[in-house]
């Protein structure tokens, strides 16, 4: 019973902006640190070590970056639609910030899932684009993503912004499947060349570094997220007493109590 | 305008890696680098506060 | 204030507001991509009827990025007075226009330029025709720029000014839009496009040096 009680105080705690900011700040070291090791661990594997593909070569390498992103292009969005949802029907600040806080880093992946699959296109199957349903979604969704943004960017009154954003994401998660299988059907009719990683399983010596940067892109979300949560909780409780209490010990801590810098490869 | 078909599968690789690298990079130290900037500025203004008020 | 720094002091202004603004400025090109992507899904996404298309295709979302654009040249400016205080100022006015219109070029025209091979992956253009497009853009927005601002000037401060500015530009625009689409599709046949580029060339000396009254005029007119 106690050990529920805790959990149930700790989510609890999550919402107050002051607990999210000391809490997100003492994680943020271990996600970039983690995110770090597997990024590099991953990328390395799957450049060097892993096998190149029977029928596409090299190329296949790409994957290790773009499959991860654009996975990653569509969990933000279904979390930020969660979020959006929650934001709009109990009014938790901390969700309407976490949201807002999402949408760069998911519009981030999806354009690097959309040019490296570009670049994967161009060598293996010929060209750089092709108009399926798989690559046209993904730029809608990214279209989307600069909606939203847009929308959210537009309106002063941060807590009216994010209640129009939130209502934007909802109507674009409904979309983008009826999107998806619309522009398949439309290409049924039409009979392009469909490009894409074909259902067949993948070989294990690929699986594995494809996990690992899988994973790796899951915490570089959470470590961006936590950052970009917390600098959007500064400026918005700038004038708060929990903020001006924050920079004064940071001032007498030293001058560089940030967080680490990112742990980009 | 270069054919890119003669490029050899390694320069799409990079290119690949590269562009992610870069937008990645971009969108993890954008958000840093403007707290510190947030930061330094309530500072300032903490300690005008501080030492009465006047500036 | 001599006439070169003039112009400068405008232009330099005029950037410094579209940066400020920010993402705002980009809301054109983010149009012009969605506007471009909706084709292929139109009219289906046979790569030989999107390369037949996509010269007209890009041109004309273009020319409606362009006119989107058009609307801020001079609405922010005439709404808060600053307008008023730069045709007061002693600088001529022509001056005063050629520099918003070539801040206006910077933020709008220049990066459709830079997008444009994307563009062109996008509608599936051969690589041969990119060059061309550049090109053919790279001179033909600034025509739009600068026959835009005519009209721009002329509905400044209309009802339904915006509506009515793409009625006013887009008989000016046709041209424009023939020269250029006619340049790529002459490089994607493989035929010499030179010709058309010169065309578009001589265009623009002439938009460049004649417009500028123009506008001036109309302003003039518009704020009086």
């Amino acid at each position: 019973m106690k050990s529920q009680n805790s959990f149930i105080v700790f989510f609890h705690k999550l919402g107050s902006p002051p607990h999210f900011y000391a809490i997100a700040g003492r994680l943020l070291p271990w996600l970039w640190g983690l995110f770090g090791v597997l990024a590099v661990v991953g990328l390395y594997w799957g450049l060097f070590r892993a096998p190149a593909d029977y029928l596409q070569g090299e190329s296949v390498r790409i994957m290790y970056v773009h499959v991860p992103a654009a996975w990653m292009s569509m969990l933000i969005y279904a979390l930020m639609a969660g979020m959006a949802f929650v934001a709009l029907v109990w009014r938790i600040r901390m969700v309407e910030i976490l949201m807002i806080s999402s949408a760069p880093v998911g519009a981030a992946f999806t354009l690097v899932a959309l040019i490296s699959g570009a670049l994967w296109g161009r060598p293996t199957w010929g060209t750089y684009w092709v108009w399926d349903a798989r690559l046209t979604s993904e730029l809608v969704l990214l279209f989307l993503y600069l909606g939203a943004m847009g929308l959210h960017a537009a309106i002063d009154e941060p807590r009216k912004a994010a209640r129009a954003m939130s209502l934007l994401v909802l109507v674009g998660v409904v979309n983008l499947p009826i999107i998806h299988y619309s522009v398949e059907w439309w290409n049924t009719l039409h009979q392009p060349a469909s490009i894409g990683v074909s259902g067949s399983s993948i070989h294990p010596s690929m699986l594995w570094p494809l996990l690992i940067t899988a994973i790796a892109a899951k915490l570089y979300y959470l470590a961006n997220l936590f950052t970009r949560a917390r600098l959007r909780l500064l400026e918005q409780d700038r004038r708060k007493h929990w903020v001006r209490k924050e920079v004064l010990a940071a001032e007498l801590a030293g001058p560089e109590m940030d967080e680490p810098g990112a742990g980009a490869h | 305008m270069f054919d890119p078909m003669t490029f050899d599968h390694g320069t799409f690789i990079i290119a690949a890696y590269a562009a992610a690298a870069v937008i990645l990079a971009w969108c993890a130290l954008a958000p840093v680098l403007r707290a510190r900037k947030v930061r330094a500025h309530l500072q300032r203004v903490l300690s005008v506060e501080r030492s009465g008020g006047e500036r | 204030m001599s006439v070169l720094s003039g112009f400068a002091t405008v232009l330099r202004r005029d950037l410094l507001i579209a940066i400020r603004r920010g993402p705002e400025a980009l809301l054109p090109l983010v149009f012009l991509l969605v506007v471009v992507s909706l084709f292929p899904l139109g009219v289906g996404p046979s790569p030989a009827l999107l390369a037949s298309i996509g010269a007209g295709v890009i041109w004309i979302a273009a020319l409606l990025a362009t006119v989107i654009s058009l609307d801020t040249l001079f609405r922010s400016d005439y709404e808060d007075g600053s307008l008023d205080q730069l045709l007061l100022s002693g600088l001529p006015v022509s001056l005063v226009a050629l520099a918003k219109v070539a801040a206006h070029w910077l933020v709008s025209g220049l990066p459709l330029v830079l997008l444009s091979p994307l563009l062109a992956t996008w509608m599936q253009l051969p690589g041969e025709s990119w060059g061309a497009l550049m090109a053919s853009l790279a001179l033909g927005t600034p025509i739009l720029s600068l026959l835009g601002a005519v009209g721009a000037a002329l509905t400044l401060g209309l009802k339904r000014g915006g509506q009515l500015l793409a009625l006013l530009v887009f008989p000016l625009y046709v041209p424009v839009l023939i020269a250029g689409t006619g340049t790529v599709m002459a490089a994607a046949d493989g035929l010499p496009y030179t010709p058309l580029l010169g065309l578009l060339l001589a265009g623009f000396l002439v938009a460049l040096s004649l417009t500028p009254f123009a506008t001036a005029a109309a302003l003039k007119i518009s704020v009086a």
